[in-house]
């Protein structure tokens, strides 16, 4: 799932009448200025970045006046904010808070369930989780009928037993059945309003809200310009955006790429084959003191030129001083066409890195098929190659070990 | 490169250099579509060409690479596939 801004959220909250402050986005120290300008008073600056506990960790700063917004802004731009990069705040009108709620709605996929799952509560400000765990009478939750919908006796139910009356009540009705909508609407996995709060003027506001779309239903959408249909904790690299490109325009089979790292000189880089098997793979190199340039996995039947563009993304990061394919699971697919999509690769890009560690477990369907094309394949390039079956498949480690020496050889060799 | 035979696949190009496959007799390229791919080649007039036609081709040919490959390492050397990667130079 895609997990959108805090301002991004916003605009969608707006677009089902759930109010949120006055404010705009910035990019820049200026532009915060003018948009503290046009708020007038006192604003909050807010990093717009995927994490949780802003406040604490220093990326909300408070403004009195717009040179101060500036300021504030030239702060948090550029900075890093528990490791993700601030790329954008949002200025937003400061507003005295008298009692702040939660509202969220989830996929409650438990078996008695199986529903969206609206849910308020009085402990705004902090994790769900956390009100669950401590506070369980003051969290209240309904199911929705998918087929039936959210109507507006099911919110006012959800409200009962809470100290909650009158126009405040309808208030927050009416910004629950938005939030709902939001999540319809936008084939949402998650969306919280956190804190709902209500204002010393009686106003209830939207003043964080965490909203994650679903990856199939990014397509539905272009207009929230989301570059990745994919989760990551930050934001797509160049090279992460190359190879979506990939997968955005093919179908056949799965190909996920994440780079964990720019600075990829004495990486190994990495090639699972199913979601499971490549966790295991990557745990093993970590294990052996490997660092990792990236994350991939090609399963679900890919075909072979998919294989061949995830292995030519892989080798095309600067400075790696290896390749493992870590297909560390019996793929019931047909594994000869990762065969053939790995050998063109190496094939057009190893030629001229001679002893360059490649390392592959690889098992399953047409296994034996599988190893003789790529020994048949690689056997005129002068890498060090070694391929590895089911009968490691529970030996990872030690697989990860070879991986480990032979990269120790190559660096020996290219430090002379 | 004189004669060629050449189309679009799913998301590349083949090309089929004939003056390099001439006096293959082996075909690899027709087997190796035959056991990995879905039969897009065929041996006519003593050389492979397409089976089907070349719209039909773009929606049948699985890219499984494995002519190339076959042609490469038995045959002429005669077949290049082409996988463009968009953002990915050189």
């Amino acid at each position: 799932m895609v997990r959108l801004y805090e301002y991004q959220g916003k605009r969608l909250l707006r677009e089902f009448g759930v109010p949120t402050p006055k404010g705009d986005v910035a990019s820049s120290p200026g532009e915060a200025r003018r948009i503290a300008e046009e708020i007038g008073g006192a604003v909050a600056v807010k990093a717009q970045a995927w994490v949780t506990g802003r406040m604490r960790a220093g990326g909300i700063l408070f403004a009195e006046d717009p040179e101060e917004a500036e300021e504030a802004a030239g702060r948090l731009l550029g900075s890093k904010l528990k490791g993700f990069r601030v790329e954008r705040v949002l200025v937003e009108e400061r507003l005295s808070v008298e009692r702040e709620f939660y509202a969220g709605v989830i996929v409650d996929d438990s078996y008695r369930v199986k529903a969206p799952t609206l849910l308020f509560s009085t402990e705004g400000g902090v994790e769900v989780e956390e009100i669950m765990a401590k506070h369980p009478e003051r969290l209240s939750r309904v199911a929705v009928d998918i087929l039936e919908g959210l109507d507006r006796g099911d919110v006012l139910g959800l409200l009962e037993g809470f100290d909650i009356e009158g126009e405040l009540q309808e208030a927050l009705a009416d910004i629950l059945l938005g939030l709902y909508r939001v999540f319809w609407e936008y084939g949402a996995r998650a969306a919280e309003i956190n804190p709902l709060a209500v204002t010393e003027e009686g106003e209830a506001v939207a003043l964080d809200c965490r909203i994650s779309i679903d990856d199939s239903s990014v397509i539905l959408h272009p207009e929230l310009e989301i570059e990745v249909a994919r989760e990551s904790v930050t934001p797509p690299t160049p090279l992460d955006r190359v190879a979506w490109g990939v997968e955005e325009r093919d179908y056949r089979g799965i190909f996920y790429f994440m780079q964990l790292t720019t600075e990829t000189e004495g990486c190994v880089g990495f090639h699972g084959i199913g979601g499971g098997g490549s966790l295991v793979g990557v745990d093993a190199l970590l294990r052996a003191g490997l660092r990792v340039a990236n994350f991939a996995d090609t399963s679900g039947n890919p075909t072979a030129s998919k294989v061949y563009r995830c292995a030519r993304i892989i080798l095309s990061q600067p400075g790696i001083h290896g390749y493992f394919l870590g297909g560390a699971c019996i793929a019931s697919q047909e594994q000869w066409y990762h065969a053939f999509g790995l050998v063109k690769a190496f094939r057009e890009m190893l030629r001229d890195r001679p002893g360059f560690p490649v390392v592959i477990l690889i098992a399953g369907n047409k296994e034996e098929e599988t190893k003789r094309i790529l020994e048949e394949g690689l056997r005129d390039l002068p890498i060090r190659l070694e391929i590895y079956g089911r009968e490691y498949l529970d030996r990872v480690d030690y697989v990860a070990e070879r991986m480990r020496r032979m990269v120790e050889e190559y660096r020996g060799e290219l430090h002379g | 490169m004189g004669e060629v035979l050449s189309f679009e696949t799913p998301t590349g190009r083949f090309t089929l250099d004939y003056d390099r496959c001439e006096g293959c007799e082996g075909y690899y390229c027709v087997k190796a579509c035959s056991l990995y791919g879905r039969d897009v080649l065929r041996i006519r007039g003593g050389r492979a060409v397409l089976a089907v036609g070349f719209e039909e081709v773009r929606r049948l040919c699985i890219e499984c690479l494995a002519c190339e490959l076959e042609c490469s390492l038995r045959g002429r050397g005669a077949i290049r596939l082409e996988l463009p990667i968009s953002g990915l130079e050189g």
